[in-house]
């Protein structure tokens, strides 16, 4: 029985699901939602959603079991993790367990907007990817693949070992293609310390939308690339190369590590 | 109770053995003075003997009886003499001092014959020692000597008027003179008397010294550290003994003292963690309940806000509620960042295996130099705790340089591992130091030797500047701003506030110049000497904890060598010797990680003959 429902929404608020279907709706978007974590898991296997959108801490099972279970089964419909106990720990947990996005309680108007477009697009992206074959080039024709010797974390920035120990940085190009034409991106300053998971930068997009970039690895910032500041397509252009945001040095790269997926071993 | 008390087992023991040693020798004393005394007055009864019988001589030639009577009689008068007898061949009392005795017949049992007569055959010559005795006349009576001195037949004798005597007998009788000795027996007691009472008295002077002194050096001591031990049991953990003594139980206080700081220091971190647990556990309570309801404000504001495009006053308003609600957001957040402080994650490594990696990735650029690598690694060296990773990067990038400087010829890498312990001057890195005002004095800007310096203002009569001091303890490579002269002492001031850093009254112990108090949080106070050139400083807290462990890695190759003028500049980012093929990253990047994980990395060098690194980790038990 398919249904008609674009978003599935999992959380015991009723003020947060009435907060997303208001903003869902302005975009035209269709929303289902349910109060119990099983209850969403039901509903996920039985109807054909776009995205999915679930609280950590439900009143029977948590959002990272529901998260478990998507990644598990390898049923690709893009998550988005919301908590109201967000901490960088569980932001690495759902970003490395197969969500697209964690959303931390509480968020504006704006930045809920933003999150759907992503996971929409996101999902318009896989639902492309499934029609096609599987050949690179196909895979190609919708996004570029990161190179298979990078590292990379979540679904949104990628790092690569450089020389004398220091890793640069990068967003992916799947990430990429769920936003709009960049317009602006705002970088910590070079010095700053920066923390595995942790929203590091912003992207202005041409829609307006203000994108959040999560940071591959800890530690600190030695350089960022001139390049973009000059042209800031450069990083659509060439997202893994001459694109680059930044040069790290890490701090605790054994267990950032940890965090890391190879791109070799992608399945999108 | 009062015997099982140390003090007065030590005094038992001592007065015991005075008692043995005092008994031992007054014995030897007594004894020795006894026999000298009655020696003495053996040879004044002899010579008393002798005496009577000279002088009897004559009178007994002629026979006048009245005469050798009289002339006893006046010797008897004598106050020690008890009698003089003399005694014919028969045993019979022919004269006597005391008339009574005349005539009395002694058997030859008797204690005044006994001596010759004991055999068969009398003894006709006796030694001095056989001529005496020494007896009581009645069992109650006083101590009495006797001397018996034989009349020995001369030509005189038998060819005197009287015809007394005929030639043929060799004896004639015996003299016998018995002397008091009361004299010397109330000597004798009294000089017992004397050593007894000096004996009691040294025995109770010598406890009541020990006693006193026992006291003071232990028991006083002793029961403040009972006490503190009370104390400490029943909780009190901020009580000291403050011992100012040196001797084993003054070590011992301050080690007790030491404990029971360390012990409270543990107290609070393991309370300051018990509450950051529970605070943790409230903030995540609080946060998911409060960030609930904040999202539904939130979001229906800011929905709100963007309808109220065009509506200038509406928006205004509506932009204070979504402003103010996302300042609640940040709170929110920060108390649960507080929370949770995440540390970087690092696991017990043992860096001979790491350098080991190190070598391994490096091995092609090795055979390519041709260089030898020589490692003199501790196989005894302590795990550090440390990301493996990281300190890998370090040794590649160390030997990667080692190898760069190496010429074609002959190049040598040696690394070696080892513990060293080292006290805390030259090590030790100030990381925050502040005014009394709590104003920082760290300046990230100005560095020495790539380590951020201490920033003062100082004063020199009319001069004014700043002086950027060394950041390691003991360590003098000050940065001047301001023209001083040597050995001028100058005023510190803290450059946000302008307060005095000086201490008032203060002498350096070195120079006598007053010195300058550094607040540094949490870790007490830097004093040191204000004296330009001046080196002495003072850091209590760093002190206290004495010489630490470190594990040294030493990289040292026989290259080309750095230059003084590179060699200042060698940490810094993007600087590189190398043009076009390095980053100038390489060393930044060591030192960066050396720094991250509380090491110290120096280097020497000379050029034309080499360069060597030095890295040290502390070695933290647990």
């Amino acid at each position: 029985m398919p249904n008609k429902f674009d978003i599935l929404v999992i959380d015991d608020e009723q003020v947060i699901i009435d907060s997303i279907l208001k903003v869902a709706s302005i975009d035209n978007y269709s929303v289902d939602y349910v109060t119990f974590g099983k209850l969403g898991l039901e509903k996920i296997i039985k109807g054909k959603y776009k995205l999915i959108i679930c609280d950590v801490m439900l009143p029977d099972i948590n959002g990272f079991q529901i998260l478990e279970y998507l990644e598990k089964n390898a049923l690709n419909i893009p998550i988005i993790i919301t908590t109201g106990y967000s901490t960088i720990d569980n932001a690495i947990k759902a970003l490395t367990h197969g969500a697209i996005d964690y959303l931390s309680k509480p968020f504006t108007f704006e930045e809920l907007e933003s999150c759907i477009s992503r996971g929409m697009k996101f999902s318009e992206i896989i639902k492309n990817l499934k029609k096609c074959s599987n050949s690179d080039s196909q895979l190609m024709h919708h996004f570029t693949p990161c190179p298979a010797n990078y590292l990379r974390f979540g679904f949104s920035t990628w790092v690569n070992p450089e020389k004398e120990g220091l890793y640069k940085c990068g967003i992916l190009d799947l990430y990429l293609k769920t936003i709009g034409q960049i317009e602006k991106v705002s970088m910590p300053p070079v010095g700053s310390s920066i923390l595995q998971g942790q929203e590091f930068m912003q992207i202005t997009d041409e829609f307006g939308y203000l994108h959040k970039v999560f940071a591959p690895i800890s530690g600190k910032i030695i350089l960022c690339n001139e390049k973009i500041d000059i042209n800031i397509n450069l990083i659509e252009k060439d997202p893994y190369f001459d694109g680059w945001l930044a040069l790290i040095l890490p701090d605790s790269l054994l267990n950032d590590k940890k965090n890391l997926v190879s791109c070799s071993s992608d399945r999108y | 109770m009062i015997f099982k008390r140390l003090s007065t087992k030590l005094i038992l023991l001592v007065s015991f053995t005075a008692v043995i040693i005092i008994g031992v020798f007054a014995f030897i004393s007594l004894t020795s003075q006894r026999d000298v005394l009655i020696e003495e007055v053996q040879r004044h009864a002899n010579q008393l003997s002798e005496t009577v019988k000279k002088s009897t001589h004559d009178e007994m030639l002629v026979n006048r009886r009245e005469h050798i009577i009289s002339i006893i009689e006046k010797i008897a008068e004598e106050p020690n003499i008890k009698e003089i007898k003399i005694f014919n061949k028969a045993g019979e009392v022919i004269y006597s001092s005391d008339k009574n005795s005349v005539g009395v017949k002694l058997s030859q049992t008797s204690e005044n014959c006994i001596v010759c007569h004991s055999n068969t055959k009398p003894v006709t010559t006796l030694k001095i020692n056989d001529k005496t005795r020494i007896f009581r006349l009645h069992p109650d009576s006083t101590r009495v000597i006797g001397v018996i001195n034989p009349i020995y037949n001369e030509w005189s004798c038998y060819t005197a008027e009287c015809h007394a005597h005929s030639e043929d007998q060799s004896i004639l009788g015996l003299l016998d003179i018995t002397v008091d000795l009361r004299n010397v027996d109330y000597q004798l007691a009294k000089s017992e008397l004397l050593i007894v009472i000096l004996a009691l008295v040294s025995i109770i002077s010598l406890g009541l010294i020990i006693a006193f002194f026992i006291n003071r050096w232990v028991d006083k001591p002793v029961k403040k550290i009972v006490e503190a031990t009370n104390k400490l049991a029943v909780g009190n953990l901020n009580y000291r003994i403050s011992s100012t003594s040196k001797d084993e139980l003054g070590v011992l206080s301050n080690s007790f003292d030491r404990m029971t700081k360390n012990l409270s220091e543990m107290k609070m971190q393991l309370f300051q963690s018990d509450k950051m647990a529970s605070l943790g556990q409230l903030a995540a309570g609080v946060a998911h309940e409060i960030n609930n309801p904040l999202t539904g404000v939130l979001t229906y504001s800011s929905y709100l806000l963007k309808r109220a495009k065009g509506n200038p006053e509406l928006e205004s308003d509506l932009n204070v509620i979504v402003r103010e609600t996302k300042r609640s957001r940040e709170i929110v957040k920060q108390l649960l960042d507080f929370a949770r402080q995440s540390v970087p994650k690092r696991i017990k490594t043992d860096v001979n295996v790491v350098i080991d990696r190190a070598l391994n990735i490096v091995l092609n650029e090795i055979k390519i130099k041709n260089a030898k690598v020589e490692l003199l690694y501790d196989k005894e060296l302590p795990e550090i705790v440390v990301d493996p990773n990281q300190i890998q990067q370090v040794f590649i990038n160390l030997i990667v340089n080692a190898l760069d400087s190496l010429r074609e010829q002959n190049g040598i890498i040696k690394i070696k591992t080892e513990v060293v312990s080292l006290s805390p001057k030259g090590i030790v890195q100030i990381k925050k130091a502040v005014c009394p005002n709590s104003h920082n004095l760290m300046d990230e800007e100005h560095k020495i030797e790539g380590l951020p310096s201490i920033k003062v203002k100082a004063k020199y009569k009319q001069n004014e500047g700043y002086i950027h001091l060394d950041p390691i303890y003991g360590l003098h490579r000050h940065h001047y701003g301001i023209p001083l002269i040597k050995d001028k002492p100058f005023e510190l001031s803290c450059p946000t506030c302008d307060i005095s850093l000086m201490v008032n009254d203060s002498h350096c112990p070195e120079c006598g110049s007053s010195y300058f108090k550094l607040t540094i949080p949490e870790k007490g106070e830097l004093i040191g000497c204000s004296k330009f050139g001046g080196t002495w400083q003072k850091w209590e807290y760093i002190d206290e904890k004495g010489k630490s462990d470190y594990l040294q890695i030493k990289i040292e190759d026989n290259g080309e060598g750095i230059s003084n003028e590179t060699l200042e500049r060698i940490f810094d980012p993007f600087f590189s010797t190398k043009g076009q093929k390095g980053t100038g990253l390489g060393l930044s990047v060591v030192w960066g990680i050396v720094d991250n994980h509380n090491g110290r990395i120096n280097v020497e060098s000379k050029v034309g003959i080499g360069t060597t690194f030095k890295i040290k980790f502390p070695v933290v038990i647990n």
